[in-house]
């Protein structure tokens, strides 16, 4: 204090905080004291000033937001308070009343937003409630009509569609655990026979992924069943994969559990040599195709981008057989048929696949018979390819068995397989896209080419009995040349597009160079296949065969996506 | 008033907190208009009312009724202020800067309040207002609570919680400080006298 001075007892004097005697003594000293008095005066003065002073007011609604931070803060757990007081405080009257509602029905609202996103993941997506059976059990009742998204809804049926609920119920109450085991499950499909359906045009995300959910087929919840479905397998049981046809399914549906690799591996190693067939089912194949592309890009399984030779491709005799199919077959039937061609180790395959069917929305997928590229005879009706391998057939077994070994060879010998895996997406014939993908609009001309080996042939239309083929009008003759089953049509396309890829393999400099040792005279492609250079080629051949892990041997794989329609709906697995 | 604020707690802890907004409506403009003048800042002003106003509704079942409501109310201002203070940091004691926060000086409505005379008392009272401002927090205080609330000293000593004597040699001390700060304004008075 800078100014301590000994009239101290003026403030009390002042404020009247002084007792009788005290105020009579200090008014006796304040007479007598100038400079006392002085002070006092000032003192005087200075509340004067202070009270002099304006005053200042809360800003309006100041008791308002101070009511809502203690109505706020007491329900919000703060300091504790009368349990009676935050109790009442929620029946308040006004606008309080009105908040503390509004407040209520928001954390309700938020509660059941919680709980719902709880039960979504907890709960598998196989297993949804009752309520969601009777939504399907409605929109199987729907029709499905035009391109419109909103109309563009599958109808599977009624009991189709109860029976889905029910099973994905029961798939989930017998503990759905995603790693139970590497058991492919039974095909419980969704046989939707309603209603003229074309989703030939619906292409929209929502429409897809609208009908993918409706139409999925479900993985059911015994462990390492197999339907005895229409295309059953000769040896029964996993992985025994007979050479006679026939598909056995690994069905997909269930999206956790997704396709795993214990499930595709053995059935890789059970094709050994030969190449796998995968059949894809999706609503939009352009789609599913595009994501294999990527998903293909991200484990490094490079595109195949070597283009193929003009004058192998003879559009316009495929453009001719496509139209004398269109004309045959009933517009309304056209499928898209894409086939992809892929080399990559059984490990990239399987998660690819596992992504596959977690990004796209494939409805089933079908681990079919592996194809054995030799005993696809090739027809003489002369496209480039077949003409190429006629040659190849003078001087080799004149298997596209071979043939792959030998385009395999010359892309090794290119120094293209230091890249690691490849994958050629390929159907024969028509416009080939900007990423190295040939897209086949229609796999039933592929047939025509078939049909040149009567005993394929044969096999082909034993296999559209056992599915029970939709087209029984057609001839057999016609049948010959276009197996309508379209899982046929899906056999067909996939051996087509190995064959492009073989020949894309073909076009690698050495092998265009041992064409034109070819075309110098039989005696001289002798001398080549007799040449000791060639027997390196033969040595690396076999270590190829059986080198590495089985996750890490190299494995051809056809995926063929089909594209599922209304009129052609997921065959139904039997019970 | 003591006994109407006695039932209003009462009531308010019986549940119908519409008695606790009686409370805040009553003591509002008295405890901010206090708190604008002891803290220097409108801003810090409303925020420390609120804070006050929110911590007695907590804590109404702590109150005994052995001082007046207000007083209880202000001390858990001052301690409201203090924790904001040692929060934020920003504490500004300058009622200048109240000033400029406040916004527009509230209107002079008294009969005197001519433009010639209306700037004087604005020069006054800035004068006035930067000598306040001047002052410790512990003098700026107990002077605003005695010359502006005009409280006595038990209640300001209640308020403060210190004793009677500190707050009678506080007050003293921050008229003395007041009445150096303002010699200018009180030599100009005995000139115009």
């Amino acid at each position: 204090m800078t100014d301590h001075t000994p009239h101290d007892w003026l403030s009390p004097f002042l404020d009247g905080e002084m007792t009788a005697d005290e105020r009579a003594a200090a008014e006796r000293r304040l007479q007598d004291d100038a400079g006392a008095q002085c002070e006092f005066e000032q003192f005087r003065e200075i509340g004067n000033l202070l009270r002099a002073l304006p005053r200042h007011e809360p800003p309006a609604g100041f008791s308002t937001v101070v009511l809502s931070r203690c109505e706020r803060e007491s329900l919000l757990g703060g300091e504790p308070f009368d349990a009676r007081t935050v109790a009442a405080s929620r029946a308040n009257a006004g606008s309080r009343k009105t908040r503390s509602t509004a407040a209520i029905v928001a954390s309700i609202l938020a509660t059941a937003a919680m709980l719902f996103l709880l039960v979504q993941v907890v709960s598998p997506p196989g297993a949804p409630s009752r309520d969601a059976a009777k939504r399907r059990e409605s929109i199987a009742n729907e029709k499905l009509v035009g391109t419109d998204a909103g109309k563009d809804r599958a109808v599977p049926a009624k009991a189709s569609a109860q029976n889905f609920a029910e099973r994905r119920s029961d798939s989930a109450a017998t503990a759905p655990n995603p790693d139970a085991g590497a058991n492919p499950a039974v095909a419980a499909s969704t046989a939707a026979k309603s209603g003229p359906k074309d989703l030939s045009k619906s292409t929209g995300s929502a429409v897809t992924q609208s009908f993918a959910n409706r139409n999925r087929t479900v993985r059911s919840g015994g462990q390492g069943q197999r339907a005895p479905g229409p295309l059953r397998l000769g040896g029964g049981g996993r992985g025994a994969f007979g050479a006679t046809g026939g598909a056995a399914r690994f069905e997909m549906g269930d999206r956790e559990a997704g396709f795993r690799i214990g499930e595709v591996v053995p059935y890789l190693q059970v094709a050994g040599d030969r190449t796998a067939v995968i059949e894809v089912t999706v609503v939009d194949v352009n789609r599913a195709v595009g994501r294999l592309e990527v998903l293909l890009e991200r484990k490094l399984v490079k595109p195949l981008t070597r283009k193929p030779r003009q004058q192998f491709l003879n559009k316009s005799e495929l453009k001719s057989n496509l139209l004398s199919l269109k004309g045959a077959a009933d517009d309304k039937q056209k499928s898209e048929l894409i086939a992809v061609y892929v080399e990559s180790t059984q490990a990239q395959l399987a998660e690819v696949m596992r992504e596959l069917d977690r990004e796209t929305q494939s409805l089933h997928v079908s681990l079919r018979p592996p194809v054995a590229l030799g005993d696809v005879r090739l027809n003489a009706d002369g496209n480039g390819w077949a003409n190429l391998f006629r040659r190849d057939r003078r001087r080799s077994p004149q298997t596209l068995a071979e043939a792959a070994e030998f385009g395999r060879q010359a892309v090794t010998q290119s120094g293209k397989a230091n890249e690691g895996s490849r994958a050629g997406v390929a159907a024969p014939g028509l416009t080939r896209r900007s990423a190295g993908v040939t897209k086949d609009e229609a796999g039933k001309r592929k047939t025509v080419r078939l049909s040149a080996d009567k005993e394929n042939s044969k096999k082909n239309i034993d296999d559209k009995k056992d599915v029970g083929n939709q087209r029984k009008s057609l001839s057999d003759q016609e049948a010959n040349k276009k197996p309508a089953d379209p899982a046929a049509n899906s056999v067909a396309a996939a051996e087509a597009a190995a064959r492009s890829f073989q020949l894309r393999l073909k076009l690698s400099d050495q092998h265009a160079a041992r064409d034109e040792r070819d075309r110098n005279g039989q005696k001289e492609r002798f001398q080549s296949r007799t040449d000791p250079r060639r027997k390196p080629v033969r040595q690396a051949r076999e270590p190829a065969r059986s080198r590495g892990t089985a996750v890490s041997r190299p494995v051809q794989v056809i995926f063929v996506f089909r594209a599922t329609t209304p009129r052609e709906p997921v065959p139904a697995a039997r019970p | 008033m003591k006994t109407n604020d006695q039932h209003l707690i009462a009531e308010c802890l019986t549940g119908r907190t519409e008695a606790f907004g009686q409370l805040v409506v009553r003591y509002q403009n008295r405890l901010y208009n206090t708190l604008v003048h002891v803290l220097g800042s409108a801003d810090e002003a409303q925020d420390v009312a609120q804070d006050a106003f929110v911590h007695a509704f907590q804590k109404l079942h702590s109150f005994r009724g052995e001082s007046a409501f207000y007083s209880w109310l202000f001390r858990i201002a001052l301690n409201a202020a203090v924790t904001r203070k040692r929060k934020n940091k920003r504490m500004k004691a300058s009622l200048e800067a109240a000033k400029d926060a406040a916004g527009i000086e509230p209107p002079d409505e008294h009969p005197s309040a001519e433009p010639s005379h209306a700037l004087e008392q604005r020069e006054r009272q800035n004068l006035v207002r930067q000598a306040l401002s001047q002052l410790s927090e512990e003098f700026r205080t107990v002077l605003v609570l005695k010359e502006m609330e005009g409280l006595k000293y038990e209640e300001i000593a209640d308020m403060v919680e210190c004793p009677i004597g500190t707050v009678r040699s506080r007050i003293h001390r921050a008229r003395a400080e007041m009445r150096q700060k303002l010699e200018i304004l009180f030599r100009n008075d005995r000139l115009a006298e």
